[in-house]
């Protein structure tokens, strides 16, 4: 008789080793079947389409997407969604977008200015530019020599890429920085090049000062996630363990056990911290990890209280 | 040169010869590193200290009131001494040590006691600080679910930090941030702070905001998030230091500051802006709110330049008073039993420590130095054979006179001439005034609007009958000469206590001691009281013409002064050019020579050229500097050699026929050689491994220093301060009128150096 491995049945496939990753369609298509409507991302995401529309503005102008919400809300996965959304859109128009990620290129040491991290985006898109062969080639050598001045640079992107191309920039966290968010929207944005960022800093009256300043410009597209809502929880606990119960064994989990994470838990990253953790813990302990056997309210606060990173993983 | 061999090896001093306090062994038990005894002030202070730290929290959530003492006391009365005592003792108390501060006013400003005091909390001090308010609201998010009791063990006893918890639980790092910014915005009263502080519990931004903490211009980094403005100003300063406390004194917390030698930011000479009192109002009110404990030690005006509502704020006032005849007995028998390891008054007796007492006149840092020197002088003629171990009532009136008698006859009839001179009065020099030779006054002050005159003696230590027989006889002679003349007794050195009584008896007042830095200022108002007393009212015409011609009487010793400096400036340029000639001539060979010699560089070079951190460096160079400058040997032969005028080299020979001269100069040069090879011995300790011994190799070498200066006392250079330098041989009135700022530069150079140099070398292991 074979019997089914025991699996964790919260991590991405291939993901194993780094649950906390946010989803990212449009490197990995297989994650567009993962999301779950929790925290408002799903009516955030219809928002999205409905404002990119046709895409017409995009291609015409340009445009900024700021995406708000506390920290594990699924700002990112949101992000990363609308980055596949567009890229597909794209695609059907016979046109190919480009993503360039550049969230982590600045560095964590130290403290850049909004020049001097702008100066950085720009060095380093150049970059990638090339390795997508974005660019048309006269345009790439006019360019090389500008790639640290930002201001030389974006305004003259939309015509320097090839005429099949459209450009979908993850930019880094700008954090609590207004003015920076505006540079891009105002000063760095060119047709063709959409602005996808995100920030756990900015408030509601950030993003309405940031509305306002852009009011005689083209709209920014704001999108904010808030934390978990009654029945969210369920949701996504449903979800993955009925998505996984192919692939191995599992418990499943208590009503009682349920509750309690739909209670404590603030945001989907906390929900799928404590979920992950809670098995993984389980699964290392080796005893009751059946289909018989059901997580309990004792098997999360054991988790929480354990002083080892053991079924930690990486941080997002 | 071996014929001293067979004699015993000197006792050890137990007593210090800086009578300093030392301020860096802050963990140390509080009462066993410094020989201290409890004299009543103590008792007050650490009561009002205790308590302090034993009153319980405040209820219903109220913050715990806080409270501020003074301490006051002139020079030497043991102000740092217990300044450091109370930190000693609060942060043996306190959980947190670096909740007890001890801080010294180096400067005139609040902007650098800021800066001194951001150093002592210290970059990981501030940021462990701010993650405490971090760790309770991390906390205060964990507790009502009740899920997680271990973690909140852990984040309490800092097991866990609260970045970790965070990251571990998948809590909302975001909305946790501000919730601290908004909480240390509320507690600190301050949104620039709240917002840089808050910023060092994220990654990145820690340079910048220590930075501006330190008093730098904000960064860009943080001009963009709001904070546009530096922390240069005093009130700046005094508001800043309010918000640590609010930091560090909030949640329920104790946080005590000492701040010495406050007098030299509150002084008369320098009273501070309106402003700024009004932001020393609000942080003594800030103390007080944020449940902390100010601890402020001064001379004893610096109370007097506050206004009362200042005053006000301070509820306890401890005063330094000198120490009793008990209190010398018991000193001396801990300090000795610190060395010897039993408590022993011998080789004093308690009639000697009684007239010591009386002599210093309880100041207790005069009766440590007295202590020091009659010490090493009885172990001294003990080592004669026939000769007891015993301090005896002579060798403490030589101490006194060695230690104590600040000036020469010649410099102190001087400076008193000068200060006649530049007030305009008339005066006779050594006039005698009746028939007998005891009726000779040094100087006969005489007012045009008034007969009679005042009479100014000038005398040197009282410390005994012999002493004060022989004032009376001149105060009588005097008086019988004149009764109506007004009398000035000046001491050059110091008045033992009973010889005191019976002057103020005598003259109604207690004679003016001469002291560098008060006997302008006093003499001048004792001179104008006098003429006062002998005028009554004059009518107003006759005042305002008399006035009028003292001041031209003073605007015309000023203009002679200013021709004498003339004369002075021009003999310096022509000197200076003569010497700028020779060093060009010698840089030019040793440009040349460089290379020839580079192989040959010797070991104590190599040594000397180490660099100190630049404190420490500082205090070898400007004693070496100061040294230099008294002799100026290398000056004197290089011009000698110099093809100088033949007057030069007579110059040169009238110095070396004046054996003081060459005697003190071999002083200077033995001090200098000393003072060189402690700086070569701290730098080779520098190189030597940081291990938990370095600080007791340090001590070692200071006390070996300070063992080599017992036998090189400053007073000994006295002719050197006399003469003129080298370089301002012709330089007159001028070089006569800087005798006293040579002086008072290599003492402020040499004195204490050792316990200086200690600290310094603490202070900048504490800031790399």
């Amino acid at each position: 008789m074979v019997t089914a491995p025991r699996v964790n049945p919260f991590p991405l496939p291939g993901w194993e080793s780094t649950p906390m990753r946010p989803l990212r369609p449009w490197h990995r298509p297989s994650h567009r079947d993962y999301y779950v409507a929790v925290d408002g991302a799903e009516d955030a995401f219809q928002q999205f389409r409905q404002d990119m529309g046709d895409l017409g503005v995009l291609l015409e102008y340009g445009r900024l997407v700021l995406v708000t919400g506390e920290s594990g809300c699924g700002k990112t996965a949101l992000v990363n969604r609308c980055a596949d959304w567009v890229a597909g859109e794209l695609a059907r128009r016979g046109m190919r977008g480009v993503v360039l990620d550049l969230t982590g290129c600045l560095p964590t040491d130290q403290e850049l200015s909004i020049d001097e991290r702008t100066v950085e985006v720009c060095d380093q898109m150049f970059d990638l530019l090339v390795d997508h062969d974005a660019l048309r080639p006269d345009a790439a050598d006019r360019l090389a020599d500008d790639r640290s001045v930002p201001r030389r640079v974006f305004p003259r992107l939309g015509r320097a890429l090839r005429a099949e191309v459209a450009l979908i920039v993850l930019l880094p966290s700008p954090n609590e920085l207004v003015d920076e968010v505006i540079r891009y929207a105002r000063v760095l944005s060119n047709a063709k090049v959409l602005f996808l960022t995100e920030s756990a800093y900015l408030g509601t009256d950030e993003v309405a000062d940031v509305v306002r300043q852009l009011e005689t410009w083209v709209p920014p597209i704001t999108l904010h996630l808030g934390p978990l809502d009654p029945g969210d929880a369920q949701r996504f606990v449903e979800d993955r363990l009925s998505r996984h119960a192919e692939v191995g064994a599992f418990p499943r989990m208590s009503d009682d056990a349920i509750e309690l994470v739909a209670k404590h838990c603030q945001s989907v990253a906390m929900l799928q911290r404590f979920l992950h953790g809670t098995y993984e813990h389980k699964l290392e302990t080796g005893l009751g990890y059946t289909e018989a056997d059901l997580v309990t309210v004792e098997d999360i606060r054991a988790f929480l209280n354990t002083r080892s990173r053991n079924g930690l993983g990486n941080g997002p | 040169m071996s014929g001293s061999s067979d004699l015993p090896p000197p006792r050890k001093n137990p007593f210090s010869p800086m009578a300093v306090a030392r301020i860096t062994d802050f963990d140390a038990d509080p009462d066993a590193v410094d020989v201290a005894i409890t004299t009543d002030a103590t008792r007050q202070a650490l009561a009002h200290l205790t308590s302090y730290l034993d009153a319980p929290p405040a209820r219903g959530g109220r913050d715990r009131t806080g409270t501020v003492v003074a301490v006051l006391g002139d020079y030497g009365t043991g102000k740092t001494h217990l300044a450091v005592r109370l930190v000693r003792h609060a942060r043996q108390v306190l959980a947190d040590p670096t909740h007890a501060l001890y801080l010294d006013a180096t400067a005139e400003s609040f902007i650098e006691l800021y800066r001194r005091f951001m150093q002592k909390l210290g970059r990981e001090g501030v940021r462990a600080q701010v993650s405490e308010y971090y760790a309770d609201i991390v906390a205060d998010s964990l507790q009502s679910s009740g899920l997680t009791s271990d973690m909140l063990e852990w984040l309490g006893s800092r097991q866990l930090e609260p970045q970790e918890v965070v990251e571990r639980l998948g809590l909302m790092e975001s909305a946790l941030l501000r919730k601290v910014q908004d909480t240390l915005r509320e507690v600190t009263n301050n949104k620039d702070f709240g917002t840089a502080l808050t910023l060092l519990l994220r990654p990145g931004f820690e340079h910048s905001v220590w930075s501006w903490l330190l008093g730098g211009a904000p960064d860009q980094v943080l001009v963009e998030r709001g904070i546009a403005t530096p922390i240069d100003t005093e009130v700046a300063a005094l508001e800043a230091m309010g918000v640590f406390a609010l930091l560090f004194g909030g949640r329920q917390r104790r946080f005590v500051l000492a701040i010495d030698e406050l007098d030299k930011i509150f002084s008369a000479d320098s009273r501070p802006q309106a402003r700024t009192m009004a932001a020393f109002q609000t942080l003594l009110q800030v103390f007080a709110k944020a449940g902390a404990c100010l601890v402020l030690c001064g001379l004893p005006d610096f109370t007097s330049v506050l206004p009362p509502a200042v005053r006000q704020r301070i509820p306890y006032t401890v005063v330094m008073s000198g120490l009793s005849q008990g209190e010398v007995r018991e000193f001396v028998k801990l300090a000795q039993e610190q060395v010897f390891g039993a408590p022993q008054l011998t080789p004093f007796t308690v009639d000697t420590t009684r007239y010591l007492r009386d002599i210093a006149r309880g100041n207790a840092r005069n009766v440590i130095r007295l202590c020091h020197r009659v010490f090493r002088m009885a172990d001294d003629v003990s080592r004669t054979p026939g000769h007891e171990f015993a301090v005896t009532e002579d060798m403490v009136r030589q101490a006194a006179r060695d230690l104590f008698g600040s000036l020469s006859a010649d410099d102190i009839d001087g400076v008193v001439r000068r200060l006649l001179d530049a007030n305009g009065w008339d005066y006779l020099h050594r006039h005698l005034l009746g028939v007998a030779a005891e009726s000779l006054v040094d100087f006969w002050v005489t007012f045009p609007e008034h007969t009679g005159g005042c009479a100014v003696l000038i005398t040197r230590s009282l410390l005994d009958n012999a002493d004060l027989g022989v004032v009376l006889r001149r105060v009588s002679a005097v008086r019988e000469a004149d009764p109506d003349a007004e009398l000035i007794l000046v001491v050059n050195g110091v008045v033992a206590d009973g010889v005191a009584i019976q002057l103020r008896e005598l003259l109604g007042r207690e004679p003016l001691v001469y002291v560098d830095r008060t006997f302008a200022d006093d003499f001048k108002a004792l001179v104008g009281a006098t003429s006062r007393r002998l005028g009554g009212e004059a009518d107003p015409l006759t005042a305002l013409r008399l006035r009028m011609e003292q001041l031209a009487k003073q605007q015309s010793s000023i203009y002679g002064f200013i021709e004498h400096l003339t004369e002075h400036v021009d003999g310096v340029r022509a000197s200076s050019d003569r010497q700028l000639g020779a060093i060009q001539r010698q840089l030019g060979v040793l440009v040349s020579g460089t290379s020839t010699r580079e192989g040959s560089t010797s070991a104590a070079a190599s040594s000397s050229t180490s660099r100190l951190p630049g404190e420490v460096e500082r205090l070898f160079r400007d004693a070496v500097d100061a040294l230099e400058d008294l002799t100026q040997a290398d000056a004197m032969f290089q011009e000698a050699f110099d093809h100088g005028p033949s007057d030069t080299q007579e110059a040169v020979h009238r110095r070396l026929r004046t054996p003081e001269f060459t005697l003190a100069a071999t002083q200077a040069m033995f001090l200098q050689k000393a003072v060189q090879a402690f700086r070569a011995a701290v730098s080779q300790w520098y190189q030597s491994p940081g291990d938990t011994d370095a600080e007791d190799r340090l001590e070692e070498l200071c006390g070996i220093y300070d063992g080599i200066v017992e036998f090189l006392p400053l007073f000994l250079l006295e002719p050197l301060f006399k003469l003129p330098p080298w370089s301002a041989r012709v330089g007159g009135l001028v070089a006569e009128v800087s005798q006293g700022s040579r002086r008072t530069r290599v003492q402020a150079a040499l004195r204490d150096l050792s316990p200086r140099v200690r600290r310094a070398v603490f202070r900048s292991s504490r800031l790399t």
